[in-house]
């Protein structure tokens, strides 16, 4: 709050702004401290050359250079986005009737499987990948299960691999593809889809006439939002899929805390972030253009 | 004691001069000039945008001018906070406290002030009597009627005995019969405190009904400041005389000796109109207002031939929309019904009473 | 809108149950009488739970992060109530949108980049393990939760209110506490919820940032399951999963107590 004299010029555009950044200071401060400068310094160790563990004056391009040019990281690319884009794939399919089912329900019912959808979203997400651990382990649920009933003999390879970091990175962030349908079908006016049954289309081709449509921006915002997260995600892919799997967020961790190859880690790290900033922008861009034109 | 009283100056509650105000390239005030008297119902009349409400916010202290002096009570205010001008104000939107008891928000403006708490209790039972709300001390606003909030937010700009009160289109939000009631409140309450109030609206029978003086603005500026009387009977221009009340300017020009016969033009076989003063113009266009024309039956040789258009049933009035023989417009209202027939398409004569108003020709 | 179809709701009953078999299984385990898991589960026990409680490798950690989070939550508070009205106060300058995105960056940057930057960045000044660096680093997690939420309350405040408060004699810091902080309040205790939430969840950056003295809960689990594996992580995960669910009533709660006054 500003403090009062009585004969300073009130209210001018100039006073208002300066009262305005002093409020917002101290939050300013401190994310630019504790986010800005971190990845400032981050960004500085992927310009540098490494001896010895130690960080070289000068700087160069090198480690992106190494980075971008091998074949090996073409290929941990390719199935990071392969894995990140499966994941959202599997939200988009198991989240859709959900959504659809949320939509329909009556008020109260419709409370209770809110409560269903968002409860996981508030439990650790390392206690969520440990029940995966107990459903998918060698002597887990699904393979006990399986053994039983002689479907296999041996126990099928569920985690400590992609496969296994994929279920589970589909559950921890269907809520998320969820929540983001549901929206969207919350807004569709429910007459359309009548009127489309009174016109004699199927359901099918209600669905893909009528609903589908109008979900588009539910579902271009959920992916986004799913295929981002995923692709900064560490705990399910480490818990899930052991640190030997070729995904890039589980080769930073290696890199940084098994490898100690600090301007690798940091190199990778800048152009994950920046594709993730990347899909950010282009989200908050589509939410946007989406807004403008539902408004007009 | 030097002088008789009546020869000292009335002292001045505000003095505004040469105020000036812009919103990136729209100006919302332009040189204003403005007196309120000492304990005086001031209105500012106007359509929305023609800077009546910024004219109050800026003596309030809520808006910097950009040009120009506010004086109150003798005293330079223009760079003073608005918490220090000594000023309540009453929002079109109540704005009262929805977390505070009706009782919190009336003792609000004491409780900053350092007040004790049984001074605070005393005002804020002084104030509920005076709005006739003793028993909803206690409740939160959001439990009243919008009537009744808007005497609670009045209450509240009172207690603080502001030595000016501002109410911005105060009514604005309430149906018909409750304006009526809240009108009648507003004009005991001003005249049992004897506080001087500035009064903004867009509702000219509110304002005649309500003031001392009005300041018709347009445009950022005060068109005419009157008496309700001579704002209504002696508008400066068109504009006022239109905003204000229903309105036929009749193009005219001057004869007979003394100057007080008015002779219209394109309306054939019109007698001349006789009015009040002698008119300062050759030719001039007529304020008449729908009281000052009586109908009588057709005879040919008084007033103006015209055939009603419509008839409006206003309940205790009875407005005739008229049209001349070249098309010209006239209205007329009548008090209860006439003795002879109207109806649509009937021939009748218009005779022009009392008219006093010239005003000059349009330039080109 | 119309009934749905019986495929897509058997569809979505599956989904239901992808998304609390998990959960479930950990449950039905912590109260397992083997150290192994079973399937059918096989005698009962509440000694996984005794173990947790009596073994003491996470009643310390637990305690630290009910207190993170309490702490981290109530000085994002603060930075939100300044940050947002200084971005209503700027309305639509093209300042507003940069100071924005800046108090939205740390939703945008993934936690494992921020924890290997923050632990780089913790290092010289002795940061590491230590409670303070903690705090720093969960404040700075929350406060954009907390920032959104209570900017949607900033937004309904009615300038006039504040105006009317003024012009009652009220000094800004008077207007502030009388009018501006009550009127906040469904969006500090929404804020306050979702954002110790947040803290209380958060793993990737308080494992980086700690290493054995300042390690909260979920950090605590996670090096249990790795050092011994047995269902006293379960028990203790059980106890988690009772807590969300507690936590996801309470903010429905409160989102059915704000909606009439909204």
């Amino acid at each position: 709050m500003s403090s009062i004299s009585s004969s300073r010029p009130m209210r001018t555009r100039g006073r208002v702004a300066f009262t305005a950044l002093l409020l917002g200071a101290p939050a300013l401060a401190a994310t630019a401290a504790l986010v800005a400068a971190p990845l400032a310094q981050m960004f500085d160790a992927s310009l540098r050359h490494q001896d010895f563990g130690i960080l070289q004056p000068g700087f160069t391009l090198e480690n992106y250079r190494a980075l971008l040019g091998s074949v090996q990281y073409a290929e941990l690319f390719y199935k990071t986005i392969a894995a990140a884009a499966l994941v959202t794939m599997l939200c988009a399919l198991f989240g859709f009737p959900v959504a659809l089912h949320i939509a329909a329900a009556g008020p109260r019912h419709r409370a209770f499987l809110y409560f269903l959808v968002t409860a996981p979203l508030l439990i650790n997400t390392v206690v969520r990948s440990y029940g995966w651990l107990l459903m998918l382990g060698n002597r887990g649920l699904i393979n006990t299960v399986l053994i039983a009933t002689s479907i296999t003999s041996e126990p099928l390879p569920l985690s400590g691999n992609l496969l296994g970091m994929v279920i589970g990175a589909t559950q921890v962030f269907l809520p998320f593809m969820i929540l983001s349908l549901t929206t969207s079908l919350d807004g569709l006016d429910s007459r359309l889809i009548e009127s489309a049954g009174i016109l004699g289309a199927s359901r099918i081709r209600t669905f893909l006439d009528v609903t589908l449509p109008l979900t588009v921006p539910g579902l271009i915002a959920g992916s986004v939002l799913v295929f981002s997260l995923m692709l900064g995600a560490i705990v399910t892919p480490l818990m899930l899929g052991g640190s030997a799997i070729r995904y890039l967020s589980v080769t930073i961790y290696t890199d940084a805390f098994v490898l100690f190859d600090l301007p690798r880690a940091t190199a990778s790290s800048a152009i994950l972030l920046l594709a993730v900033t990347c899909l950010y922008a282009l989200q908050r861009h589509f939410i946007r253009s989406y807004q403008d034109k539902a408004t007009t | 004691m030097p002088g008789p009283p009546s020869t000292s100056p009335v002292p001045l509650k505000v003095r505004a001069r040469g105020l000036d105000k812009s919103f990136g390239s729209h100006r919302a005030l332009r040189a204003i000039d403005l007196d309120i008297h000492n304990g005086e119902f001031l209105t500012l009349l106007g359509p929305s945008g023609c800077g009546k409400t910024t004219l109050m916010r800026v003596i309030a202290g809520l808006e910097t001018n950009d040009g120009g002096t506010v004086m109150i009570d003798g005293r330079d205010v223009t760079h003073e906070s608005p918490r220090r001008r000594g000023l309540g104000m009453v929002f079109q939107s109540y704005s009262l406290f929805p977390h505070m008891s009706v009782a919190e928000n009336i003792g609000y403006g004491l409780k900053v002030a350092g007040k004790s708490k049984t001074e605070i209790e005393d005002r804020v039972r002084e104030m509920l009597e005076l709005i006739s709300l003793p028993h909803v001390a206690d409740r939160r606003p959001k439990a009243l009627s919008g009537g009744q909030q808007q005497r609670v937010a009045l209450a509240r700009a009172l207690a603080t005995r502001p030595s000016l009160l501002m109410l911005d289109e105060p009514l604005g939000a309430l149906d018909l019969k409750l304006r009526r009631q809240l009108q009648a409140e507003l004009k005991r309450i001003h005249r049992a405190t004897g506080m001087t109030f500035l009064f903004v609206t867009h509702d000219q029978e509110e304002a005649l009904f309500l003031s001392d003086r009005i300041a018709v603005m347009r445009d950022g500026r005060i068109e005419q400041l009157d008496t309700p009387e001579n704002i209504y009977r002696r508008p400066a221009n068109d504009y006022v005389a239109d905003f204000v009340g229903d309105v036929t300017l009749l193009s005219c020009g001057i004869s007979g000796r003394n100057r007080r016969l008015a002779v219209v033009h394109d309306w054939p076989n019109a007698a001349p109109v006789t009015i009040a003063h002698p008119s300062p113009f050759d030719r001039f266009r007529l304020v008449v207002r729908p009281e000052q024309v009586a109908l009588v039956p057709p005879d040919g040789r008084n007033g103006l031939p015209a055939n009603v258009q419509e008839v409006i049933n206003e309940g205790s009035t009875t407005l005739v929309l008229l049209k001349g023989p070249a098309g010209n417009q006239l209205k007329a209202r009548l008090i209860g019904r006439p003795n002879f027939a109207l109806h649509r398409g009937a021939a009748i004569c218009a005779e022009v009473r009392g008219a006093e108003v010239c005003l000059p020709m349009e330039a080109g | 809108m119309t009934q749905t179809s019986l495929p897509v709701r058997i569809a979505a009953a599956c989904t239901y149950i992808f998304m609390f078999l998990p959960l479930m299984v950990i449950i039905l385990f912590s109260f397992s009488d083997r150290s192994y898991f079973t399937f059918p589960p096989q005698g009962f026990s509440l000694k996984w739970y005794v173990q947790a409680w009596e073994g003491g490798q996470f009643f310390v950690p637990a305690i630290r992060s009910v207190a993170l989070g309490t702490i981290a939550t109530a000085i994002a508070a603060v930075l939100a109530i300044g940050g947002g009205l200084s971005i209503r106060r700027l309305k639509e300058r093209p300042v507003a949108r940069a100071i924005e995105l800046t108090f939205l960056s740390p939703l945008i940057v993934p936690h494992l980049i921020l924890g290997i930057a923050l632990l780089h960045f913790f290092n010289p000044p002795g940061l590491i393990d230590t409670f303070t660096g903690l705090l720093l680093a969960h404040v700075v997690i929350v406060f954009p939760f907390m920032y959104r939420t209570v900017l949607v309350s900033i937004h309904d405040l009615n300038p006039q209110m504040e105006e009317a408060s003024e012009l009652l004699g009220a000094s800004s810091v008077q207007t502030f506490r009388h009018v501006i902080l009550p009127s906040l309040v469904p969006g500090l205790a929404a804020g306050g919820v979702l954002g110790f939430i947040v803290s209380f969840d958060q793993f990737t950056i308080s494992m980086l940032i700690t290493q054995r003295e300042q390690i909260t809960l979920p950090v605590a689990i996670y090096k249990y399951l790795y050092d011994v594996n047995d269902p006293v992580v379960a028990a203790v995960s059980s106890v988690l999963v009772a807590f969300g669910f507690a936590l996801t009533l309470a903010v429905q709660g409160l989102r059915r107590a704000n909606l009439p006054t909204a």
